[in-house]
């Protein structure tokens, strides 16, 4: 029995050893693979060139585990397709001298404290030469905060609540346009359409980004003079019909939510329960990803349920990396073998946009990069770009995207459309909802 | 006659009490630790630093909870009530009244030692798994009401003031305050054990109801145990507010922080002065390397490693430890360097 | 604004159903042996995701499976105590179970991540919006169903320790295990079929949960609380107890939360988790199993 067991001790050491020589040796130039892709892992593609090829570390994290992997998972294949695209295409010019990018991206858990370590260890260890941030604005103001403290340039795709642009940040940028703009575009949809409504319910959860949103849809509603029901409900509930039954007592027309996806199909489930039929009902942020909400709720009561997207395939925006808008969408799809989703966009804009103020800085040094991105003004698959300042509710929000468009989205037969603004409308909105 | 010395020193006359065991390795080995752990910041970089600095906090908190499950046997699986707390405190204090960081520190760790006892009123009457999840319950009030509270920031959560140094600077600093706390825990729980409280605590942990018929106040003991305990936990909270300059309810008042804490101590040999630290550093440290290394299947390398660990060292990884054959080594090391009259190696005791 | 209270109420009823077949299985395996499950919720998300598969798959009802995630899950968790669990109690290291299930959830949460990915599932029936009106409330069918099966599956379980020979040693080892196994009765056999059913009341309550809910590999994490309250509040081991109890719970919940407000949602459960630990912490009625 003793000697067994020292055995088994022996044995255990060993195998520790062994795990702990594997994590120290080798460095940390790998990527991690694909989780449910066929993407190349090589970080750095061969070039035609012969000698050894320049390389820019750009470090990442993303939620691959945790509540928000869903999405984490689509901000990796974003950034990865557009270190692919960029790669395949010689690299970044860097005052003359191609670089090849190399992607070196981690798990966080969804756990800020963890985005925030690990920033501090891709800067420190890894030494990457810039950040792209993970998805949220939960994790990006952890993890903005410490690039902040090393003056390193990140870029952050898919953050756009207020708190991560108000505190006076000077690395930090966003792709996006400020999340008070997306909601405020639901409520600004209704008296362009034509559509009045007796009063808006606002349902969200205490926590950053939705709380940010329905701040800006009650502002904008206000503005239009549409009466308001603030409906906030604790985060982390199971079970959401206090919820609803707050819903039904404010007898309101129109239903906007800035749930994230469980909860809102949650809510959209126990309204349908509980036979709350309202006019309008939108999410911000759970219809955009497809096809999970309409698997989760059924076609049916998906129907007509409003949303927004950050991307669209549109013609109009293009860019010399990734072609048209278009092109960008037809590409990925192949490429990751699932309908494009708009986190994926992001994140290969978040890459581009790096790109471009490097080769127009001419250098590494963040510094300059800085000051490229503060003078940018161009066009890309994504959208328009242009980082600007935009004061909400007396906070005035620095690096935001100003000339990005939101765009509201309606689900029409298991399928998204864009409703408004006209200009970009693919369907016109189906009013009311069918229940 | 002289063959006789030789036998008396090594065979002791009946009756006579046998020679106490050497304290020497265990203090060279303290003292080596000790000089290698101080100095490390110098070659380790800020985010190996950083690593250190947290899991010396899971080991303050691992240390502390020893003490009042590991020695008195009420398993307090949510400890980390008084984390929350003590993070709480000092978000609060520093944010809203001013306090200086030092002062706000001391007044989560009180101010943790007074919700124990209070609470503990109630809580501590109750027996083993009943204990147990009321210390859960706990934990997850606690956090409804932070959460509901105004002056806590709500769900939004506080943003703790970033000191105007260096980042190395920083780093150091929270470096050695977290070490300094958990040395200060460690040997709090040395004394402890050395002492009548030790003693008190143990027997509570084998049979409370024989304890108290012999007189040992158990309440008095439980309670005091609960507050060590509380307070420690309470400092690390501190620390950790300030680490990261932002805490929110729903991070630091986890039950998946506080079963983790628990299981180190129990990992590393429960009821023991260095168990915890150790089940805290293994466990840290480990599951460190396997995020970083197999991202996509590291809850399930953990994971096994942690069965299958359990199912070959269930007494806690400390007691191995103390398997090995310290003494022998320790005689041989001294042997090199004495030799008595005869030419044979003296031995120790 | 009596009906809004009623509908409350029954809110409260049909999420209490589901409640306590959360937590019976969870309370079982704490009362007989003492074992702590922390991959208890994660043994849900697994029946969850096999209940999925199997409509996704096969288009197979998920009311339906339940039978075959019942199954499934029993031996998973019978082997799991048989190798592992039983191995930590015969060398008298009951404590350290907790860190073996700790293990073990986070096993399970990656086994799911891998086969089913992060992305949000869900089970939509043909019949998933149906709902009754009646007296002025509001009953959604499938919620009516949960609350049935959950009632069946607890009434089967108590008539199973009740009446049969199996159910009445686990009573015995429960109550003494030293004297049951004077008694000749396997303990250790008897601690694998008692962790089987845990899992398989898991399983199943995973499966109950998949229409309702979307499932993800962590979706365990929030369940736990109810879990734990459940468990206590009923009594550990006590089977009619976690039914009372999870219906104590979700009526309080959803009552409550009509008079208070949704903030105070979870703050509301945990102050009768408390309460009750205070002042009958054997639960509402009484831990059958003394230990």
């Amino acid at each position: 029995m003793r000697d067994s067991r020292k055995l088994a001790l022996g044995l255990i050491c060993l195998l520790s050893l062994a795990l702990l020589v594997a994590g120290c040796g080798g460095g940390s130039t790998t990527t991690t693979a694909a989780q449910d892709s066929s993407t190349t892992v090589s970080p750095a593609s061969t070039t035609t060139e012969p000698g050894p090829a320049k390389v820019i570390k750009i470090g990442s994290s993303a939620p691959l585990t945790g509540a928000l992997a869903a999405e984490g998972v689509l901000v990796k294949e974003g950034y990865e397709f557009w270190r692919d695209t960029i790669n395949a295409k010689g690299g970044i010019d860097v005052g003359g001298d191609m670089y090849q990018v190399e992607l070196i991206l981690y798990d966080d858990k969804s756990d800020a404290p963890t985005a925030a370590k690990l920033t501090e260890k891709l800067i420190t260890e890894d030494k990457v030469n810039f950040l792209l941030s993970p998805y949220s604005s939960g994790l990006t103001v952890s993890t903005s905060a410490t690039a902040e403290k090393y003056k390193i340039v990140n870029i952050a795709p898919l953050a756009n609540a207020t708190k991560v642009y108000n505190r006076g940040l000077k690395y930090v940028f966003s792709v996006l346009w400020p999340t008070s703009i997306d909601v405020s575009n639901l409520v600004e949809m209704l008296p362009a359409e034509g559509i009045t409504v007796n009063k808006i319910a606002v349902v969200y959860p205490d926590d950053l980004f939705p709380a940010a949103g329905a701040a800006g849809a009650m502002e904008t509603a206000k503005q239009l003079n549409i009466p308001t029901v603030d409906i906030k409900y604790p985060k982390g509930l199971k079970d959401l019909s206090g919820v609803v039954a707050d819903i039904k007592k404010s007898e309101a027309e129109a239903v906007i939510s800035t749930a994230f996806f469980e909860d809102a199909t949650l809510i959209l489930r126990q309204m349908n329960e509980q036979g709350i039929k309202p006019k309008l009902l939108a999410f911000h942020d759970a219809v955009n990803l497809q096809p999970d909400f309409v698997d989760a709720v059924g076609v049916e009561l998906a129907e007509g349920v409003c949303g927004r997207s950050e991307f669209w395939p549109i013609e109009q925006y293009s860019d010399d990396v990734f072609g048209t808008g278009v092109q960008f969408a037809e590409d990925i799809t192949a490429k990751y073998n699932h309908p494009w989703t708009y986190h994926q966009a992001a994140a290969a804009a978040a890459g581009l946009i790096l790109q471009k103020a490097i080769e127009s800085a001419g250098t590494l040094d963040n510094e300059k990069v800085r000051e490229a991105l503060l003078s940018m003004d161009i066009m890309t698959f994504f959208s328009p770009i242009k980082f600007g300042s935009m004061d909400f509710q007396g906070e005035t929000m620095e690096n935001v995207n100003v000339k990005g468009k939101p765009l509201s989205v309606q689900v029409q037969s298991g399928e998204l459309e864009v409703v408004y603004p006209e200009d970009f409308q693919t369907a016109k909105l189906e009013y009311p909802k069918p229940w | 006659m002289t063959a006789q010395q030789p036998s008396i020193a090594t065979n002791p006359a009946p009756g006579a009490k046998r020679a106490k065991p050497s304290r020497r390795p265990l203090i060279i080995a303290l003292v080596l630790l000790s000089t290698f752990v101080v100095l490390l910041p110098a070659v380790l970089g800020g985010y190996w630093m950083r690593v250190l600095t947290v899991v010396f906090i899971f080991a303050i908190m691992a240390e502390s909870v020893n003490i009042i499950a590991g020695y008195a046997g009420y398993n307090a699986l949510g400890n980390a009530v008084f984390f929350g707390v003590g993070a709480y405190i000092v978000g609060v204090t520093t944010t809203q009244l001013n306090v200086p960081f030092w002062a706000a520190l001391l007044l989560a760790g009180l101010g943790c030692v007074a919700y124990s006892v209070v609470i503990g009123y109630p809580i501590l009457r109750l027996s083993g798994r009943y204990f147990l999840m009321a210390t859960l319950g706990l934990l997850e009030i606690t956090r409804e009401v932070v959460l509901n509270l105004d002056i806590t920031g709500g769900a939004q959560g506080i943003a703790t003031p970033v000191m105007d140094v260096s980042p190395e600077f920083a780093n150091r600093l929270f470096y050695y305050l977290a070490l300094a706390v958990l040395a200060t825990v460690v040997w709090v729980t040395w004394w402890i054990q050395r002492h009548n409280m030790g003693l008190a605590l143990r027997a509570i942990k084998f049979d409370e109801e024989a304890a108290r018929t012999m007189g040992i106040n158990s309440t008095w003991y439980k309670t005091q145990a609960w507050a060590v305990s509380a307070f420690f936990t309470g400092l690390a909270g501190g620390v950790y507010a300030y680490f990261l300059a932002y805490i929110e309810p729903a991070s630091v008042f986890e039950i998946a922080t506080s079963v983790r804490m628990y299981i180190e101590h129990v990992f590393g040999g429960a009821g023991t002065v260095f168990g915890p630290v150790l089940g805290a550093l293994i466990l840290e440290l480990l599951s460190e390397f396997v995020w970083a290394r197999f991202t996509e299947i590291h809850y399930l390398i953990l994971g096994s490693l942690v069965i299958l660990i359990t199912l070959f060292v269930p007494k806690g990884l400390i007691s191995y430890i103390r398997k090995i054959p310290v003494h022998r080594l320790d005689a041989w090391v001294i042997g090199l360097f004495r030799r008595d009259s005869a030419g044979r190696e003296e031995s120790e005791d | 604004m009596g009906g809004e209270l009623m509908q409350a109420v029954v809110n409260g009823l049909l999420l209490g159903g589901f409640y306590a077949i959360l937590g019976v299985g969870f309370s079982l395996v704490y009362g007989v042996m003492g074992i702590i499950n922390l991959a208890h919720a994660s043994l849900v998300m697994i029946g969850a995701y096999l209940t999925f598969t199997f409509f996704s798959g096969w288009g197979l009802d998920p009311f339906l499976s339940l039978p075959i995630v019942a199954v499934v899950l029993f031996i998973f968790c019978w082997l799991t105590q048989k190798y592992i669990l039983n191995s930590l109690i015969r060398r008298g290291f009951l404590g350290m179970t907790v860190v073996s299930t700790f293990g073990l959830n986070l096993v399970l949460i990656n086994i799911a991540l891998l086969i089913w990915s992060a992305n949000y599932r869900g089970v939509v029936t043909s019949y998933s919006g149906v709902a009754f009106d009646f007296v002025g409330v509001r009953l959604p069918l499938v919620r009516i169903i949960i609350l049935v099966l959950s009632l069946v599956i607890t009434y089967v379980l108590y008539q199973f320790l009740k009446r049969t020979k199996t159910g009445k040693a686990i009573r015995a080892v429960a109550l003494n295990r030293d004297a049951a196994q004077l008694m000749g009765i396997n303990v250790y056999g008897i601690y694998s079929i008692t962790f089987g059913i845990g899992g398989a009341l898991a399983g199943m309550a995973g499966g109950l949960l998949s229409p309702i809910s979307s499932i993800t590999p962590f979706m365990g994490g929030p369940l736990l609380g109810i879990v734990f309250s459940v468990a206590v509040l009923g009594g550990l081991g006590n089977v009619n107890g976690a039914v009372l109890a999870g219906v104590v719970l979700g009526v309080a919940q959803v009552v409550g939360v009509y008079f208070l407000g949704t903030p105070w949602q979870l703050a509301i459960s945990y102050a009768i988790f408390i309460l009750v630990l205070l002042f009958r912490p054997q639960g509402i009625m009484g831990v059958k199993f003394v230990r």
